[in-house]
């Protein structure tokens, strides 16, 4: 076969269309067909005008190198040199609701509470004392795709940190396939900066599942050590969805009784998501969903999330880097909202209680806690997201408050403390609009607390009957049957 | 249970006899099995010899055999042989001695032995001695499907079992397949020396995370590729590329392991082994395994009608066999040549058990699209005896432990003899007797085969074909390779250069060629997409599009899945679709979705699809105009050409068929779109001036040529010795000019058809919008089934004149009178002078 006609049946296999004889003859030279996949540099144009523009000026032999555009500096190691982009923030940088030194003031907390992230990982930082605050290393990745695996390049690994006076990233650019060992030296170097001086601890959204796996692959792919295996790491996806994905979007639970008013409550208040695209689906985490709800951050022409690595792509064929300045900065922006959501996390675990303004901030953050082992601290919250305080006109309210007492009463009766636990128990038992086996679940505790604890059989009668009201399938009506059986001959033995 | 009670009672006559099936022991075995001989052969006797008749054209014994047996090599761990011992295994086979020996003299090595000869030794031994001597040694085991790595997994882990507790070590034998729990596999990557996967796993699960699977790569020394035969054809050729992936990524991690293959009796083992892997291969095919007494009997359904050549339905004496067993308390497993007559066989067989609901669960069925878990209850049923008959496709013809069954009856010539043996050796233990029972269908193939008993016992088994380089495959794995690891430009993947294709690829922006960064090192070529092509490609076929089929009788559900070829003829609207003998009408064909809808029903017939091809050819590679030869060849032989061809095909309607009668009671029209693909093919054209100086009209000379390409097709499959779903026959205009000469005409009209049994019909219907077949001078195509040609179309061009011969002799010496399906095609199908036909133009060209 020769080469055009090879090239006419490759371009066929990759359409899945086989071409009939009937078809007529091949396109005609020079017409190129649509590339597939959505990552093409045609519809790069049609979402942004400096691509398309930066395609015209490749055309025309006119491209512009990396280190013009970016703004970098080359940093010859000792395997290679990489192009660092550095850049500073100062403290009194607006981003979102706050300038940078508020959450560099936040980030403070780090010396008390990042130890309690850490320990749920099994990792203590070496010195381990109050007067080493830890240095906090923000890490966020570009990749030329989400799947994973061999063939999915880091080509921007970047850095941030807390400085005296400001927030820094330094972000490392994978300038060519050829000299991705002199990226990873690189970031190896920066990982070990001041280590002696001060324990690094690596802080990342999502960086546990994506981030660090990826950038390790990329080390054994080149049979080089990683150096992430032995970085402590906390990773904020989890705590933020705790806190707030509730708060971001309606979670099935609450789902009351009558009225089906918390869709309603939320799309009324200021919580409701935006719909549209996918990272603001209900209930999602996205650090871009975060920074919104959160930080009040709303990013103006900011590059979509998928179309990052035909940008790349575009680049790594034409050389021309002008599609990547709107990636790095991104990435910035990404590095810049991680260590701010961070420090508001950090704060509020190490405010508790204090912290929270609104109650189910309150019920969350105590959820939060209880996983960092801070029982105390967690039953505090709890205690306060459950109180009456006349407040509780709101639908939600009323539901939130009724998992904060069911919190606060399993607190309770694990510490022994069966009276308190049941008068939470109680107090959720009372509450209107409420999911169903929520009170069925408070009812039947009280049930076994008169019983065995308080030994009011009359009481625990009480309580069983109205459990078996509100029993909705079979088995659990069955226990509570039993568990009258056994009242009725207790009581009919002792009249 | 209520079916024991009344078995119990003894009654040992009529159908109820089905009711009384349990395990026999092993000498009254052996008396119902003789007992069973005397129902199929009366003048039976314990020593009788092959003295065919009209129904049973072969009986054949195949005496028990001694093992032969041979010492531990040298140099095996005290361990191992320590713990073989504890298993009761203290010296070898001869097979396994000399497979394990060339395996630790780190030469590859392909074992053909038959079944149940312990072949796992072969390659459980070389392994297990490498990983006591250095426990940093890996080695990755193929199975051709999840449920044999799960089978082989329970086998060696209780071999790795021994050897822990005698030397106090921690072997690690682990499967990694799709069902592996997410939490499991890092461990599984760091720890497992020896891994047990399927090729689908490490295509698309494996070699793309090579780096996570460092430790593997870096310390593999074996890679053993059990039940080599199974890939031939599209799988096989997807696995040499998958092979060469794999061999690229150990050449990047600095490994070079060695092969260890077992496959059951084909032709070409060893060429198999080397062109799958690219590697110089040592072969060892004497097994020392004992054998069990094996009776092998040949029946041809006898003859209803002369005239019209018409024998009795071989279904229907496929179900008098089989029950003939089922009745002396013997445990079977009937093999069906396709899903369809697997589900007619599975209700003619539950049909003859009577009892309370749920009794016919001692039939079942088995085949492909079943989901995973009936398939599993199944073959524990049979392990267990709770099945006493199956009815399967070739699904079961690989080595799933079912246990050893008593009698193996085919229904139908399974089309290779390798797939013969290997279906046969699903009944048969290492001491005591069994039987397999071939019941022929009345397709050509099957006379032939029953009609020439040495043919099959005496000659070679076929050749396993292969085409790595079938350039939708290639490209597949191309992209796969980039993405695993960025090609060098001038590294070669096969045997082809990949660098144009490369080139290509970079052209339509899937990778990029990045400069060199240091002087002295190569440019590569680099991955520039973000998708991760493995997902995109299934090695089961050319394209990776299946259909699902869903149930809506009382909710949806899924109860199978049909590949994208087969969808059309088998899920168009009204077509009955049968799961284990229960009826579905399909209600409607998602297309666009790959969904078809279906209601259970209950109805007395199943339905045929009729399709029709037309082939196009589009590159002539080489022709053979038969002038200037004088051997062989007639006064005007036929020119014969093999090249690249392409084929257009559409179901435009289905037939309904009673089931026990197979009456057309039926047909309706189909409106569905084209399939096309590019294939290889050859094709020859019967000069004008035979067909015009035929002395019969236009109707009976196109009755002869559709009568020729038919029996045609049968003995392509017998020289090819391929599987009849592999090769296209086609008729048209040997007067269109090939496209590689200019204009392109199409024209064509005849149909390959037939899923229900073995019989492929040439209709005579047109399909709308096509020019009719010039039958002045007409041309008979024969192609690759398969989009890009799986490599049977060369091999047919150079036995042409074989082909030719053959054909002729199975028309001119099939004892019917004028044409029947066992020769031209049936009757009614085919005109009258059909067969005549045929045979004067034979005489012409040979």
């Amino acid at each position: 076969m020769d080469r055009a006609s090879l090239a006419a049946r490759i371009q066929e296999i990759l359409k899945n269309r086989p071409k009939g004889p009937a078809d007529g003859s091949r396109p005609a030279d020079g017409l190129q067909p649509a590339r597939p996949g959505r990552a093409s540099p045609t519809q790069i144009a049609e979402h942004d005008e400096e691509a398309a523009f930066a395609a015209r000026c490749a055309a025309a032999e006119s491209s512009a190198s990396v280190l013009e555009v970016l703004g970098g500096t080359i940093v010859e190691g000792a395997r290679g040199p990489c192009v660092v982009v550095e850049r500073s923030y100062p403290a009194t940088r607006q981003h979102g609701h706050h300038a940078v030194e508020h959450y560099l003031a936040s980030a403070r907390a780090a010396r008390v509470t990042l130890p309690w992230f850490l320990g749920r990982t099994g990792v203590t930082l070496p010195a381990d004392g109050a007067d080493t605050e830890p240095r906090l290393l923000f890490f966020d990745l570009e990749t030329t795709g989400l799947s994973g695996g061999a063939g999915t390049y880091a080509f921007l690994v970047g850095f941030g940190a807390f400085e005296r006076d400001g927030f820094r990233t330094r972000q490392f650019f994978l300038r060519g396939y050829g000299e991705e060992r002199a990226l990873l030296h690189a970031v190896e170097d920066e990982l070990s900066r001041e280590e002696a001086a001060q324990p690094s601890v690596l802080i990342t959204y999502n960086g546990r599942s994506f981030d660090v796996p990826l950038i390790e692959t990329r080390y054994q792919f080149n049979r080089l050590r990683s150096p992430f295996d032995r970085m402590p790491h906390v990773d904020m996806l989890f705590p933020a969805r705790r806190l707030w994905k509730r708060r971001l979007g309606p979670a099935d639970r609450l789902r009351p009784e009558a009225g089906g008013g918390v869709t309603r409550i939320l799309a009324a208040s200021r919580l409701a998501p935006a719909a549209g695209r996918f990272d603001d689906a209900p209930g999602s985490c996205a650090l871009t969903a975060i920074e919104r709800d959160i930080l009040g951050l709303h990013r103006q022409d900011d590059v979509p999330g998928w179309e990052i690595p035909a940008r790349y792509f575009g680049y790594a064929r034409t050389g021309d880097a002008r599609g990547l300045g709107a990636v790095f900065e991104h990435n910035r922006l990404d590095l810049l909202s991680l260590a701010a959501v961070s420090g508001v996390i950090l704060e509020m675990v190490r405010e508790g209680a204090e912290a929270a303004r609104e109650r189910h901030d309150c019920l969350a953050l105590g959820r939060l806690l209880e996983y960092l082992g801070r029982l105390d601290d967690a039953e505090r919250c709890f205690a306060a997201a459950a109180l009456d305080d006349g407040m509780l006109e709101r639908d939600m309210d009323r539901v939130v408050r009724a998992d904060a007492l069911h919190w606060l009463a399993l607190h309770r009766r694990r510490s022994r403390r069966f009276q308190e636990a049941a008068e939470a128990w109680r107090a959720l038992s009372e509450i209107e609009g409420i999911e169903i086996e929520r009170r069925r679940e408070a009812l039947e505790a009280l049930a076994i607390h008169h019983e065995h604890r308080a030994k009011d059989l009359e009481a625990a009668r009480a309580f069983a009957l109205g459990a078996l009201q509100l029993a909705d399938d079979a088995r659990r009506a069955e226990e509570v049957r039993h568990r009258l059986g056994r009242l009725s001959r207790k009581l009919g033995g002792d009249p | 249970m209520a079916r024991q009670s009344r078995g119990n009672e003894g009654d040992r006559s009529g159908q109820s006899d089905l009711l009384a099936l349990r395990s026999q022991s092993g000498a009254s075995r052996e008396q119902a099995l003789q007992a069973a001989f005397h129902h199929l052969v009366p003048s039976w006797h314990r020593d009788y010899a092959d003295s065919p008749d009209e129904v049973i054209t072969a009986v054949r014994r195949m005496a028990a055999a001694e093992a032969q047996c041979a010492p531990m090599p040298p140099g095996v761990d005290p361990r191992l042989v320590q713990a073989l011992a504890s298993r009761g295994i203290t010296e070898l086979y001869t097979h396994q001695a000399v497979a394990a020996a060339h395996a630790m003299a780190g030469e590859s090595v392909v074992v053909t032995t038959p079944t149940a000869s312990g072949k796992t030794l072969c390659y459980n031994i070389p392994v297990l001695n490498a990983i006591l001597g250095d426990p940093s040694t890996r080695a990755l085991y193929l199975f051709p499907t999840k449920a044999l790595a799960q089978d082989q997994l329970a086998e060696l882990d209780r071999l790795a079992q021994s050897i822990n507790e005698s030397a106090g070590l921690d072997l690690g034998v682990f499967t990694y397949d799709g069902d592996t729990p997410q939490d499991a596999r890092r461990a599984i990557r760091a720890r497992a020396q020896v891994v047990l996967t399927n090729p689908d796993m490490l295509h698309s699960g494996i070699l793309p995370h090579h780096p996570k699977w460092a430790r593997l790569f870096e310390n593999l020394r074996f890679i053993v590729i059990d039940e080599l035969h199974a890939y031939r054809g599209v799988f096989g050729s997807h696995l040499a590329n998958v092979l060469r992936r794999l061999r690229r990524v150990c050449r990047h991690y600095g490994s070079d392991p060695v092969f260890i293959c077992s496959s059951a009796t084909i032709a070409n083992p060893r060429e198999l082994a080397e062109r799958l892997t690219e590697r110089p291969f040592d072969l060892v095919e004497e097994s020392g395994a004992p054998r069990g007494e094996k009776y092998f009997f040949f029946v041809n359904p006898p003859i209803v009608n002369r005239q019209l050549g018409i024998r009795r339905s071989y279904t229907q004496e496929t179900r008098r066999v089989a029950l003939e067993f089922l009745r002396h308390g013997l445990q079977i497993i009937v093999f069906a040549q396709s899903r369809l007559v697997t589900e007619i066989l599975t209700r003619y067989l539950k049909d003859t058990v009577q009892g309370p609901p749920g009794a016919d669960d001692v039939v079942r069925g088995y085949r492909g699209g079943y989901l995973p878990n009936r398939r599993r209850e199944i073959e524990k049923g049979l392990r267990d005896g709770e099945v006493r008959a199956v009815v399967a496709t070739s699904a079961l013809e690989l080595g799933i432990d079912i246990g050893a069954l008593d009698v193996s009856v085919l229904a139908g010539y399974p089309g290779t003899i390798a797939a013969t043996w290997q279906r046969a050796g699903r009944a048969g233990r290492r001491a005591g007797q069994s039987a397999a029972v071939l019941v022929a269908s009345s397709a050509p193939l099957d006379q032939y085969i029953v009609r020439n008993p040495s043919y099959f016992f005496d000659a070679s088994p076929e050749h396993a074909l292969i085409n790595p380089d079938n350039l939708q495959i290639l490209l597949a794995h191309i992209k796969c390779a980039a993405f695993e690891l960025p090609f060098g430009t001038t590294e070669a993947f096969g045997r082809e250069s990949v660098q144009d294709i490369l080139q290509i690829l970079s052209e339509e922006g899937l990778v990029h060629l990045a400069e060199a960064q240091a002087p002295g090192e190569e440019a590569h070529w680099h991955w520039t997409n973000e998708s991760y092509p493995a997902d995109a490609i299934s090695l089961r076929s050319v394209s990776s599009d299946n259909f699902v089929v869903v149930d809506n009788t009382d909710h949806a559900r899924v109860i199978g899945e049909t590949d994208f070829t087969s969808a059309p003829s088998t899920l168009h609207e009204k077509a009955i679709y049968l799961v284990e003998g229960t009826l579905y009408q399909v209600e409607r064909l998602d297309f666009e979705n790959r969904k078809a809808f279906v209601r259970q029903v209950e109805c007395d017939y199943y339905t045929d699809a009729i399709r029709y091809d037309r082939v196009t050819i589009l590159d002539t590679f080489e022709t053979d105009t038969g002038q200037g030869a004088s051997e062989g060849l007639g006064a005007n032989p036929a020119p014969w050409s093999h090249g690249e061809v392409h084929v257009v095909s559409r179901v435009v309607g289905f037939k309904k068929i009673k089931f026990y009668t197979n009456e057309n009671v039926g047909s309706g029209e189909l409106d569905l779109p084209e399939q096309e693909m590019h294939t290889t093919g050859c094709w020859f054209t019967i000069p004008r001036r035979v067909m015009t100086a035929l002395p019969y009209g236009g109707d009976d000379r196109r009755d002869g040529v559709i009568g020729l390409a038919f029996a045609m097709g049968q003995i392509a499959q017998l020289l090819l010795m391929c599987d009849r779903h592999d090769i296209g026959v086609s008729i048209g205009n040997g007067s269109a000019l090939d496209a590689a000469q200019g204009t392109a005409v199409g024209g064509g009209e005849e149909v390959t058809t037939g899923r229900s049994g073995a019989v492929a019909r040439v209709g005579r219907g047109r399909g709308a919008g096509q020019a009719p077949v010039d039958y002045d001078e007409p041309r008979v195509f024969v192609y690759d089934n398969y989009p890009g040609g799986i490599g049977l179309s060369e091999p047919l061009f150079t036995m042409r004149r074989a082909l030719l011969a053959k054909t002729r002799d199975l028309i001119a010496t099939c004892p019917c009178e004028s044409g029947c399906p066992s020769c031209v095609g049936p009757l009614g199908e085919v005109g009258p002078l059909a067969k005549t036909v045929a045979l004067d133009i034979f005489a012409a060209v040979i």
